[in-house]
Formats: C-alpha cells, structure tokens, sequence
C-alpha cells in the first residue's frame, strides 16, 4: 500500500483539500491518520508557543565574553602545559556553584592514610618571595573560617601555593589540595596535604588569575586521579 | 523499510538547503568561527530560556556565556548524527539554568533555614514555558519568510488569505510555505528532543 505524501498529509492537517483518492487512504490508513493527527496537534503546540512572546536577543556583551574566554582557554591548551583533562575518565564533578558550598565531608575525623608528600619543602630559607595572592578558605560544612591559602612568587618566577589550615586527617582517605578554575571545570591538583602548613608550587602555565580556585577534598585511595567531588575546603585566590 | 520512511528522507532532502547543517559538523571539528556562528543562529533561543526562567537579565547573561563556553569546550561530545548543534546547546543551557536555579534555592534554604520551605521544583510550570520558547525557536530557525509566515498564521492568528495580501504572495505559496513549515517543524522539535 502507497502512503500519502508528506505534503499531502500537511495539507489535510492544515484543512485544505485534497484529492479524493488521498482523502480515501487517510480515511482507511492508520499510520496517515495518525501523522494528519499529529501534524494538527502541533499547529496546536505552535499556537500555544504564540503565548510566550517573541524570542530576546542577547546584548553584544555577551558574545564578546564567551570569545574571550573560550580565547584565553585556547591559549592554556599550549601543548606545553599538562592538559587537565589528558588521561582522566570522567568523574564526578566538583560542587558546580558557589552556593553550592555544601559538600558531604561531615565526617572529616579519623585516621590518615599515608598519602605522598609532593609538597616542596620551600622553608623559610628558600629564596626571596613577594605575594601574588590570597585566599580566606573556609569549612563547606560548616561555612567556617578554615584558615588562609596564599600564592607567592619567587626570584625564579616559579609561584607557590602555600597554605595554613587546621589540618585534620580524613577518615576515608587523603587530603588533596586543588586548584580550580571559575566554571569548576578545569582543575590542576598541587598535592596531598599532611599537616597545618604545606607549600605547593604551582606548575608553570597555570595562573591564579585563571585557576582562582583553592579547593581541599577527600581523596579515597582508589588510584583515580580525578577529583572525587568530596571538597571539604575552599576560598577564592585574589590578588 | 517502508514507504513512509522513504518519503521522510524525500521530504528532508527537498526542505533542507544543502549546507543547512554544515555549522553543525564544523562544530563538532571545532573549525575557526563555527562557534560564533552557532551563537549566532541559537542565542536569542538560550538567552530568552534563561531570562524567561531566571527572571533576571544579568544572571541570563551569564548563563548564556556559560552555555556557549561549555559547549565549545565540550564539543567532542556533540555528535552532528544525534541532531543539530541547536538542539544540543538547548540542552546545556537548561542543565545550566537549572543548575542556577538550584543555587538559587540553596541561598534562599540558606537564608529560611528555620522555615522548611516546601520544593517548589517538583510540577515545573518553566519545563512547558521552556517548551514554548524552544517551539518558537524552531519557528524562527525556519528563516523568512517561512519563519514569517507561521508566526503570521499561528501566533497572529491570521488567516491565509490575509498573510498573503499582506507579503503580497500568492495564496497557494503562502499555502504550500505553511505545508513545508509544519513538516520541517515537526522534523526540527523531533531532532531537538533527541539531541537532549
């Protein structure tokens, strides 16, 4: 059996005549039925969408923000800087908002397990250092003062991350000390965290301006090297 | 394969132009301006979701930029076969606005943390809302003067009659222009809804 045309099927939806042989095979034919049907439930939709209101163009500002940051991300991908996405399957995102700084990390208390230091043992004999930046960082739990994160940079031009907090082992594995990007999107780890006060220095082609984000979670020792999404600690890097 | 499938392909070869989708593939290869272009052609569509959601111009805007910068950098997950790159953005802008919405009510629990507010994001009058705009966007992604047309007939309510004096067309191209709208449109949702 021949189906009817598209435009016919159209044509019979929009209440215009149609031949009489076509009119027929709609008549017996349930699959064009069904599409005719169809067709003049969605003159119903488009009716409906009328109520709305036309559609809002967004001011010249907008695009011109997207072309810059999707500009300044371009650059970060020099291929001499570690891609934070190379060879990491996706995981759990870290908490997508700020006011969304409740993360599960109730139970904070336990036992640390081992974890590498990666921290650089910079010591107060290290080079001189000027202050690029600071942090207040603060408990997600409990909202809470947590301490201060600070960026210094030294002769050489390397920066250094270092960070003074109360530091508490977790019961369900380490501590891991991040640097994030506004959007929680890109993400670098600095290192494990093992007591009140720890340096990390920052590998060269990350900035604080681009990775403002001071983020401390809980690591389980499962050999994944993506963040688990556990933050416990944060505070906004400015300069 | 059955002859009605077979006029769907013949259909959509005789109302598509022939580069129609080309933005979305160079999208996808990530080609110099295929993001812009795709602003271009979707962010009145993303940006009115968001305003019309949010209630509030800036945090639209915002959003907008988010969608856009999320979707380039995610564009190796968009895959042009699925459905348009329209359809796609859509997609992310709504989990971003929701994602906004979410933190909006979190500040707001926050803030009443003493009254337990009941969550007024179960029955969402903004996901038919949303539907509304995402129809208007197909209508609009049409181009003139299909795009004309429709909102001339349904959301004006002209008669064909008066569409055609007033665009001093014939009435049966105003006609066989109404036919194709719908059968493009009904194509378009289809694609947007399997591109979510």
């Amino acid at each position: 059996m021949r189906h009817c045309d598209d435009e016919v099927l159209a044509a019979l939806a929009l209440g215009e005549p149609v031949d009489a042989s076509d009119a027929a095979h709609v008549d017996s034919c349930e699959t064009c039925a069904r599409e005719v049907a169809e067709l003049r439930e969605l003159q119903g939709t488009l009716v409906d969408a009328g109520t709305v209101g036309p559609l809002v163009a967004p001011p010249d500002g907008v695009w011109e923000g997207i072309e810059a940051r999707v500009a300044a991300e371009d650059e970060a991908d020099d291929p001499s800087v570690v891609p934070l996405t190379a060879g990491r399957r996706p995981r759990r995102v870290p908490d997508r908002t700020f006011a969304g700084w409740v993360v599960g990390a109730a139970a904070a208390v336990g036992v640390v397990i081992g974890g590498a230091v990666v921290a650089l043992a910079l010591r107060d004999s290290g080079p001189e250092q000027s202050l690029v930046a600071t942090a207040e960082l603060a408990d997600l739990a409990t909202e809470e003062d947590a301490g201060t994160a600070l960026v210094e940079r030294r002769d050489d031009g390397t920066e250094v991350l270092v960070i003074d907090t109360a530091y508490v082992p977790a019961a369900e594995g380490s501590l891991e000390v991040w640097l994030i990007d506004p959007d929680v999107v890109g993400m670098v780890s600095l290192g494990f965290l093992t007591g009140d006060h720890a340096e990390f220095e920052i590998p060269a082609g990350y900035d604080v301006a681009s990775f403002p984000i001071v983020d401390i979670s809980v690591e389980p020792a499962d050999g994944d090297p993506t963040h688990s999404g556990d933050s416990i600690t944060r505070g906004i890097l400015e300069g | 394969m059955s002859a009605g499938t077979a006029m769907v392909t013949e259909a959509t070869e005789r109302d598509d132009a022939p580069d129609d989708r080309s933005v979305d593939r160079d999208f996808a290869a990530g080609v110099d301006g295929s993001l812009e272009r795709l602003y271009r052609e979707s962010s009145a569509l993303v940006f009115t979701l968001a305003l019309r959601a949010l209630g509030d111009r800036t945090e639209a805007e915002d959003v907008t930029q988010q969608t856009y910068v999320a979707a380039w950098r995610g564009r190796d997950r968009f895959d042009p076969d699925r459905g348009p790159a329209r359809a796609w953005v859509v997609g992310i802008a709504k989990r971003t606005i929701a994602d906004a919405l979410a933190a909006r009510s979190r500040e707001r629990r926050r803030l009443e943390a003493v009254r337990d507010l009941p969550n007024p994001g179960e029955t969402d009058p903004l996901a038919a809302e949303a539907e509304r705009i995402v129809v208007r966007g197909e209508v609009e992604s049409l181009g003139p003067p299909r795009s004309t047309i429709v909102a001339l007939a349904f959301f004006e309510g002209r008669t064909h009659e008066q569409i055609a004096t007033e665009l001093r067309m014939p009435l049966g191209t105003v006609k066989s222009h109404l036919r194709r709208s719908l059968l493009a449109l009904r194509r378009g949702l289809e694609a947007a809804d399997a591109s979510l």
